[in-house]
């Protein structure tokens, strides 16, 4: 099975590192796992997993302060972005608003269902994807802008040249052989200038073809997830 | 491991600093580090392009909403 994500897991109950280790493999996400804040901080460097399931009651750091760190200290800013969900058996209201202002993108209350949870892990991964896309797509936009005022420059710039060759050619004495020959020379070196030109221009267009190649294999990696929950979702339901 | 061809290394400098001068607009002085990257390697397909797009600029100025640069500029 292809792995569709990297998780990485902190509790210090191994039971439920345990637990979301088979579960969640099952499913094809890697998992990582770590017992302690300091650990998970290190793992995160480490592996560069795409979600935290993070518990708050850790030994000498909690799982609020792990995220405070992630989101704001600038020694995990290639992480800064990674999607959060924190465990906690306290369920007090209090709490969950505080994870939510340093940054955690959802909450899970101990003891878990498991069915929540991958829900809760669906909907963090739909939501980042899409913001994410929807980053690309504004890049693609404005590269597509970049590319428009590009060729209205380019189309407005090649006139001249053609204009001058053909003002040459029409002022041609077809008897005259030395004409002939200076034009055929001139329009050698011109064509050869201008198909340079036009070759950045291709090279442009190929590369925003495959930038836009890159997208769809963003989303489709996403349908892929999703597939996979759901179906794993119905089977649950039958049983 | 293999040994750095110094040829190579020249041909490689003379070609990036042509680019550099090429993205300034500065197609006369592109042209003259073009063309030394060309004389090393007469097979240069990069370096030969560049040389007929100087020229052309040289002939034909780029004008004030157009630099003459290809290059995606996103915001």
């Amino acid at each position: 099975m292809d792995i569709i994500g990297k998780i990485l897991i902190v509790d210090d109950e191994k039971m439920t590192l345990d637990f979301f280790d088979i579960t969640l493999s099952k499913l094809g996400f890697e998992i990582i796992k770590a017992v302690s804040g300091e650990e998970a901080l290190d793992k995160l460097k480490l592996y560069s997993p795409d979600l935290l399931l993070l518990d708050n009651i850790l030994p000498n750091i909690t799982g609020i302060e792990v995220t405070q760190k992630i989101r704001n200290d600038k020694k995990y800013r290639n992480f800064k972005d990674i999607p959060i969900i924190m465990f906690s058996a306290i369920g007090e209201p209090n709490e969950k608003v505080l994870s939510f202002e340093v940054g955690v993108d959802d909450y899970i209350t101990k003891p878990f269902n498991f069915s929540e949870v991958l829900a809760r892990i669906r909907s963090v991964f739909r939501h980042k994807k899409l913001a994410q896309q929807v980053l690309l797509r504004e890049k693609r936009v404005a590269v597509l802008e970049s590319l428009n005022n590009n060729l209205i420059a380019f189309t407005k710039h090649i006139k001249k040249p053609l204009t001058e060759l053909n003002e040459v050619a029409n002022g041609i004495d077809i008897n005259d052989k030395y004409q002939i020959q200076k034009f055929m020379k001139k329009f050698e070196i011109d064509y050869n200038e201008m198909l340079a030109l036009l070759n950045s221009l291709e090279d442009e267009i190929m590369q925003l073809q495959k930038n836009g190649d890159k997208c769809k294999e963003d989303d489709l990696s996403l349908y892929n997830l999703e597939d996979r929950i759901n179906k794993y979702i119905k089977t649950e339901n039958k049983l | 491991m293999a040994a750095i061809n110094k040829e190579k290394l020249e041909c490689v400098k003379f070609y990036e600093e042509g680019l550099k001068l090429y993205r300034e607009a500065k197609f006369k002085e592109a042209l003259e580090n073009f063309n030394k990257a060309f004389e090393i390697y007469p097979n240069d397909g990069p370096s030969k392009i560049f040389i007929e797009r100087c020229k052309h600029f040289l002939k034909y100025p780029v004008s004030d909403d157009w630099d003459g640069v290809f290059e995606m500029k996103t915001k």
